[in-house]
């Protein structure tokens, strides 16, 4: 793409650049394949009503004449107890189920992480104060806390995904304070304090950009956990308003129907797994491209 | 480490496509639930094995306590305790059968009723059965029961000799259908009824003090039930019947059908409605429908703009589909209800109207009323909980969006659905989903009084039952209803008449729509004999007295 391409310029190249992250996801065909599942499914959840055959049915409109049909060719996934195509529900079913979830770990990590680096780097009563608020939340089992904001705030998906935000971001809070900690101590840190730099210019050039590793595993790994526990909550009631559709919700819904129509619960189940596989594969990989100690 | 977690992967992939395509299901899972050791060594007879019956229900036990047991448990408590009286199923030759009480009369104003006891009836724990052990079980449970508005007609209960009891009532009121509930009518050994006025945990290890044929030997809590039969019972015991019954306590309906079809259990209380079909062609297994006792019913919030106006909900009543309704919400398992009140189940009748359904009379009748074009909408709630609700609330939106009618479905878990309903007018639901059924067989003062009978001055005119959710106030209704049921002893017929007049103006008037009766299904080996269903009883499910092997 670059007019540069061609041209070996013999100079240490920084590993954190974008077209480096890509080579080395290219070179790798497990990071590849993975790379290529997530952006599918996120382009598939950004234009799903275009992609699917029947959005209207995808949506949650009925069609009792069809009930409980097999995969077919008309079919692909088989229709659900009110007739609804299942395919078309699947994909529209994305959007809450994957960009969703991708929103809430985003929007926790830009709270957590930094508070996280100002306790460990500040120490003090700064660190007692943000430490002790993580410690009131981490004291509750992170969906039971979000249940019991969800259903504070009321029903809906925008207040569920409100209430996992606040549940998970102390955790991002306690790892990077924890990381901090250590890199305090680092000669790179010490070295920008003694000719004077600014403590918040540290925090955020030198401090933050080396949690990324250890944050970013979590956040790919969280990232399973938050579409579960935002299938948890639709499921009491309190994410994704029915008849709108939700991976979790559907393979909930399609439990009881296990046996004989195992259509209904096995596909959304087949795409949670498969884009939990491919955000933890990633998050392999990211890893190892940011990590400070790995040039390659 | 990537390649670990790719193997590890596709095992999964592996283990999801086997669960998922297993549909054939001849094996069980380990689920294993196989009794404790504890059971098998302790009382061998010399004669020939155990006669040993396993049962998987999804009852769970709230209580062992037989005053305060008005949940789940009274499946089993069927089999450990019993009443005065029990309640055939509809069309036997006699209506009740007598248990504890022989014989017994009312006098002709339906204000006394005399119980003649059985005689040589003995308590687990040693206890003769008489009329002071009677006396003070019905005044434990007019006190404090689960259940215990049910007496509520009752002045007091007096001992008249050993073996005869004597009920006063301030009212007339059929207290041979209230004694035959299967709530708050235990007859409970004194002993018992004392050692849990001392110690309320006294049931708590699953001890009981009652006089059926089967007494509780051990109790897991959330697992297993084991019960040994009462050597001492007074119907006495025929070579066949079970000497033990274990009962695996299953919460999930697919569970307990794998549990059944992999021989693990004898008998499943809860097979998936949409899985009879596997059984329906299996030689091994006969598969029995019945009428039941529960009913779905959906209250209008008639305190909410437009649902204060009949017309409207009478266009809504006409715009529900009732027939997708039974075939997706029932898995063709019920028929469209007549009222309130479910078949089978006094003052059940077929003259009472119903909705059919017919979008273009919707239609006419909404603008009839000045909507010519629906353009309002409905909040509807239902318990999330419940998979039949769940499955056909979205058939209702469909069909009322079809006349301009927006419904917005939410789902809540039966206790926040109940708190919402009863709370601020304002924010309360415009319409409820609800299962119902009686407390005992009479659902002429249950259903018929506790969902539409409004009580107060100013509204929300809630009952004390608090099942009103309609929050509907009708004079003609209640004074209809206050005759009906002050009729029920003195004067049967004319109550019947005036109950189903109430019932026609109720469904005329349209405080709710009533969806449909719901049927029960039962799967019985070929292998047991003996099952005989009580629609009086839906949730005792089996009398495991009544069970054997067949020959």
């Amino acid at each position: 793409m670059e007019i540069d391409t061609t041209v070996s310029v013999p100079q240490v190249e920084s590993t954190r650049t974008f077209r480096h992250v890509l080579a080395v996801i290219a070179r790798d065909p497990l990071s590849l394949a993975s790379t290529i599942v997530i952006v599918l499914f996120v382009l598939i959840a950004l234009f799903a009503y275009q992609v699917a055959p029947h959005p209207d049915e995808g949506a949650g409109k009925t069609n009792v004449s069809n009930t409980m049909l097999a995969p077919s060719w008309d079919h692909p996934f088989g229709t659900d107890l009110l007739g609804r195509d299942m395919l078309s529900r699947v994909i529209i079913g994305a959007q809450p189920a994957l960009i969703v979830p991708i929103g809430v770990v985003l929007f926790a990590v830009l709270i957590g992480a930094p508070l996280g680096a100002i306790a460990g780097y500040k120490g003090g009563w700064v660190d007692e104060i943000i430490m002790r608020v993580t410690d009131l939340f981490l004291a509750f089992p992170s969906l039971l806390l979000a249940m019991a904001i969800a259903s504070a705030l009321g029903r809906g998906l925008d207040k569920a995904a409100i209430a996992l935000v606040v549940s998970w971001w102390p955790w991002y809070t306690r790892l990077t304070r924890g990381v901090t900690i250590s890199l305090k101590e680092r000669y790179f840190v010490e070295a920008a304090q003694a000719v004077g730099v600014n403590d918040w210019v540290i925090i955020a050039r030198h401090i933050l950009p080396n949690t990324i590793s250890p944050v970013l595993v979590q956040a790919t790994v969280d990232l399973g956990t938050v579409i579960l526990a935002m299938g948890g909550l639709a499921f009491l009631g309190l994410g994704t308003q029915p008849p709108a559709p939700d991976w979790g919700l559907m393979v909930s819904d399609g439990r009881t129907y296990i046996l004989n129509q195992w259509w209904i619960a096995t596909f959304p189940g087949i795409a949670i797994f498969v884009v939990v596989l491919a955000f933890n594969l990633l998050g392999d990989t990211l890893r190892d491209i940011f990590d400070p100690r790995q040039y390659r | 480490m990537n390649k670990k977690l790719l193997v590890l992967s596709l095992l999964l992939v592996a283990a999801v496509l086997m669960t998922s395509c297993g549909s054939a299901a001849t094996q069980a899972p380990a689920v294993a639930s196989q009794p404790p050791a504890t059971q098998a060594p302790t009382a061998i007879p010399p004669t020939p094995a155990p006669l040993v019956l396993k049962i998987a229900n999804t009852a769970n036990v709230t209580t062992w306590d037989p005053v305060l047991s008005f949940s789940t448990e009274a499946a089993y408590m069927a089999n450990v305790y019993e009443q005065l009286l029990r309640i055939n199923p509809p069309g036997s030759a006699q209506k009740f059968t007598p248990l504890l009480a022989q014989s017994w009369d009312a006098s002709a104003d339906g204000l006394t009723w005399t119980f003649h006891l059985r005689q040589g009836v003995k308590f687990h724990d040693g206890e003769t059965m008489n009329a002071a052990a009677v006396k003070k079980s019905i005044d434990a449970e007019r006190d404090h029961a689960g259940a215990s508005f049910i007496w509520a007609p009752v002045k007091s209960v007096d001992v008249v000799d050993d073996y005869t009891v004597k009920f006063t009532l301030s009212y007339a009121a059929p207290l041979d259908l209230i004694a035959s509930s299967l709530y708050g009518t235990w007859i409970v050994s004194p002993k018992a009824l004392d050692a849990v006025a001392a110690n309320p945990k006294y049931y708590d290890s699953g001890v009981d003090g009652g006089t059926g044929p089967y007494t509780i030997q051990s109790y897991t809590p959330d697992q297993q039930i084991v019960f040994s039969r009462f050597d001492d019972y007074w119907g006495g015991w025929k070579p066949g019947q079970y000497d033990k019954v274990l009962v695996n306590i299953v919460p999930e309906a697919t569970t307990q059908e794998q549990m059944l079809s992999g021989g693990q259990v004898d008998l499943a209380e809860r097979i998936p409605p949409q899985d009879l079909g596997n059984f329906q062609n299996n030689p091994n297994f006969t598969v029995d429908t019945e009428p039941s006792f529960f009913n779905y019913v959906g209250f209008f919030n008639t305190l909410h703009k437009p649902l204060d106006d009949p017309k409207v909900r009478q266009a809504l009543s006409y715009a529900i589909p009732y027939g997708d309704i039974i075939k997706i919400g029932a898995q063709g398992l019920g028929t469209q209800s007549r009222g309130p009140v479910p078949q089978g189940v006094f003052p059940w009748s077929p003259d009472v109207n119903q909705y059919t359904y017919d979008l273009a009379k919707a239609k006419q009748l909404l603008s009839d009323a000045g909507h010519p074009n629906g353009g309002f909408s409905i909040n509807l709630t239902y318990a999330s909980e419940n998979d039949s609700e769940a499955a056909f609330a979205p058939l209702i939106k469909d069909s009322f969006s079809q006349i301009g009618v927006n419904v917005t479905l939410t789902p809540m878990p039966f206790n926040q659905q109940w708190e919402l309903a009863k709370g601020d007018i304002a924010k309360q639901q415009d319409m409820f989903l609800l299962l119902y059924w009686p407390t005992y067989s009479d659902a002429g003062s249950d259903n018929l009084w506790s969902m539409f009978y409004g009580t107060g001055d100013k509204p929300p005119y809630l009952n004390a039952t608090n099942f009103n959710l309609s929050y509907w106030k009708n004079d003609d209704y209640n004074k209809l209803l206050d005759t009906a049921i002050g009729e029920e002893v003195t004067n049967p017929t004319d109550s019947q008449a005036q109950f189903v007049k109430a019932m026609n103006l109720l469904v005329d008037q349209a405080p709710g729509v009533f969806f449909y009766d719901t049927k029960a299904a039962f799967v019985i080996p070929k292998s047991i004999a003996g099952f005989k269903y009580n629609l009086n009883y839906p949730f005792v499910y089996y009398f495991f007295y009544d069970l054997h092997p067949a020959q």
